[in-house]
């Protein structure tokens, strides 16, 4: 009998320079950034962090000091370019879903406030929002000549407003698009 | 098309006894396969498996092979799972021509089962067998997950995928895997779930020819039980009518003019003047709705079924936060198929009803039509949210926040509705979401 395997590899990221291997942005994750696995990020969901959002993040989420940071790649109407959402849009919109200000009967969160910024030529829709204690940075970019944008979240509680805000700005300053 | 490339996937295929590399990850190429019988739609993801002899480490000579066509020489293996991971079945290729599937320890009800012991060779009447097990390893994040039994093959004489170098060895002639094992079916025994794969031909043969399709045992077709006015791509055709009816078209016009004025959501009740004249006939004036400062986002449409005011078949809106239809706009519909004015008309209307019925929103970039493909999905839906609102409508917005809204309204209602937008454009298309990715793409219709 011979046997026979086949060697599936989902090959993720392990070091600190992201944006490899179909990454939508290349960036560098400021230093003293671990990165979670599973056990990690229950022990933090368990010390008050927000399960239903982070776990939709589970292949990119970092830890820092009190910050907990993730972020996915999307794309969206890859064969219709002229299809796409513009970043406009699609602030109005998760700023109208998260306040409550919409058909959907959800929770309603206190977006503190929101704006669209340009840095190193990428544009990028910011929104802060809380939900009791929770607080989010909510970073998405516009697109990529491909269609690719990446979205992610830093979350933390109120007294690391500061480092939140500091991070964001840290990751912002080089982030670049691999496919443009 | 590629698999999202958020998610790098490689393999590599080794015989666990040697410890022999027969391929690299290198050589491998995945692909995200949605495919249209004409009727339904099916999903796969497609693992392209490249043996180095063929490769001649020119990687470039991957691009050759695809669904559609393959290299005349191409050499290795071709593997499908469906989205969620569940392997399929795969097809063995040698300098371009289909390798023979080789016998299976599976069989279907009534046919002889062959050996089903493992790590040995097998004498049976005369011959001897030579049996493979197929197993695949996953790994996430380099680390060790699972393990997947496939099944396993037998060929006789130790000729084919036996000798020397292995089955699918470098330089050697890769072996058929095998089919995959059905999980029992409700009701039945266990032998019942045992079936032999029936590979189909390669379409043309050689190269060029393309890949066979997947095909999977597993998967009973019953009969009568598709509605084929459901079938998304036959309905763009009907979109697209409607879309350009004079009463439709200049309802949401009006609607879009909206847009650009107010924040309160505006819509119109479609009212078909006869309703077994078919869904393109007449369509009675309906009066404008307008929701009220204090509930912006609330229409409260009336539904009517009668002659004087009309068959309301569908209703149309604006929605000025720009969302694509919200649980609430899906759910209408349902609600809609109990009034007791359509169910007092008869079995037919109802029917007439659910086959035709839709809700269309209207942004300031597209607009959206939703339908309902499974109505008993649907209301399973809705007696979850009548459970709790806020929790159903909470993942909505959750998901849609890390990702978008498209995906978490397709995810949220999978397999109950479709939903179609035009992009802005005069032609609406149906979209699908990858779940695993949420990845939003088109569903390419065949041209008319």
């Amino acid at each position: 009998m011979k046997k026979f395997h086949f060697i599936i590899i989902f090959l993720l990221y392990s070091l600190n320079t992201l944006g490899q291997n179909g990454e939508v942005m290349q960036f560098i994750l400021p230093k003293g950034t671990e990165k979670l696995n599973n056990p990690q990020l229950k022990s933090l969901i368990h010390n008050g962090f927000n399960e239903k959002t982070a776990l939709g993040f589970h292949d990119h989420i970092y830890k820092k000091d009190g910050l907990i940071i993730y972020y996915q790649n999307l794309s969206q109407f890859p064969t219709h370019p002229e299809r796409r959402h513009s970043l406009e849009s699609n602030q109005k919109m998760m700023v109208a879903l998260l306040s409550g200000n919409s058909e959907l009967k959800g929770d309603v969160s206190v977006v503190d406030n929101s704006r669209i910024i340009t840095v190193n030529n990428i544009r990028f829709a910011i929104i802060e929002y809380h939900n009791k204690d929770d607080r989010y940075i909510r970073v998405t970019s516009d697109y990529d000549k491909n269609g690719g944008m990446i979205n992610g979240f830093i979350e933390y509680k109120k007294p690391d407003e500061s480092e939140a805000r500091q991070y964001l700005q840290d990751i912002l300053q080089n982030m670049h698009f691999r496919n443009n | 098309m590629p698999v999202d490339p958020t998610v790098n996937f490689g393999s590599d295929f080794k015989n666990n006894t040697t410890n022999n590399i027969y391929s690299n990850k290198k050589y491998n190429k995945t692909s995200f396969l949605l495919l249209s019988d004409g009727k339904s739609y099916q999903a796969y993801v497609m693992m392209i498996m490249a043996d180095s002899a063929y490769v001649k480490n020119d990687l470039s000579k991957l691009a050759n092979n695809t669904y559609r066509k393959h290299d005349a020489d191409f050499t290795g293996l071709v593997l499908y799972f469906t989205p969620k991971g569940r392997y399929i079945g795969g097809y063995a290729y040698s300098n371009g021509s289909l390798i023979a599937p080789s016998s299976s320890n599976q069989s279907s009800a009534g046919q002889t089962v062959q050996s089903v012991n493992a790590g040995t060779a097998k004498l049976t009447t005369n011959e001897l067998q030579v049996c493979t097990d197929w197993i695949a390893d996953y790994y996430l994040n380099g680390v060790y997950w699972f393990s997947e039994d496939l099944g396993t093959t037998c060929t006789s004489g130790g000729g084919g995928s036996g000798g020397s170098g292995g089955s699918a060895g470098s330089g050697g002639t890769p072996s058929t895997p095998p089919p995959p094992t059905c999980p029992p079916s409700s009701g039945g025994s266990s032998d019942e779930s045992l079936i032999v794969n029936v590979t189909e031909p390669p379409p043309g043969g050689g190269g060029d020819g393309g890949m066979p399709p997947p095909s999977d045992p597993c998967t009973v077709t019953t009969t009568g039980q598709t509605d084929t006015t459901k079938n998304p791509c036959q309905q763009v055709a009907q979109l697209n009518a409607l879309a350009v009816n004079d009463s439709i078209a200049k309802q949401n016009k009006l609607l879009a003019g909206y847009l650009a004025t107010s924040n309160l959501e505006h819509g119109f009740d479609q009212n078909l003047q006869n309703w077994n004249t078919g869904i393109n006939s007449s369509y009675l004036s309906a009066p404008l709705l307008i929701a009220s400062s204090t509930t912006p986002n609330q229409l409260n449409p009336p539904f009517t079924w009668n002659s004087t005011n009309g068959y309301t078949i569908s209703f149309t809106h604006d929605h000025p936060n720009g969302s694509g239809p919200s649980p609430e706009d899906i759910f209408y519909m349902l609600q809609n198929s109990q009034n007791s004015a359509l169910t007092s008309a008869g079995q037919q209307a109802v029917a007439f009803y659910k086959a035709n019925s839709s809700v269309t929103v209207v942004t300031s970039t597209n607009n959206y039509v939703v339908t309902v493909s499974d109505w008993s999905a649907l209301q399973t839906l809705y007696n979850t949210y009548l459970a709790n609102p806020t929790t159903f409508d909470n993942t909505v917005i959750s998901n849609s926040n890390a990702s978008n809204y498209e995906a978490a309204i397709l995810t949220a209602f999978a397999g109950a509705i479709t939903l179609y937008t035009n992009g802005g454009t005069a032609n609406y298309y149906p979209l699908t979401v990858t779940s695993s990715t949420n990845v939003v793409s088109e569903v390419l219709c065949p041209q008319n």
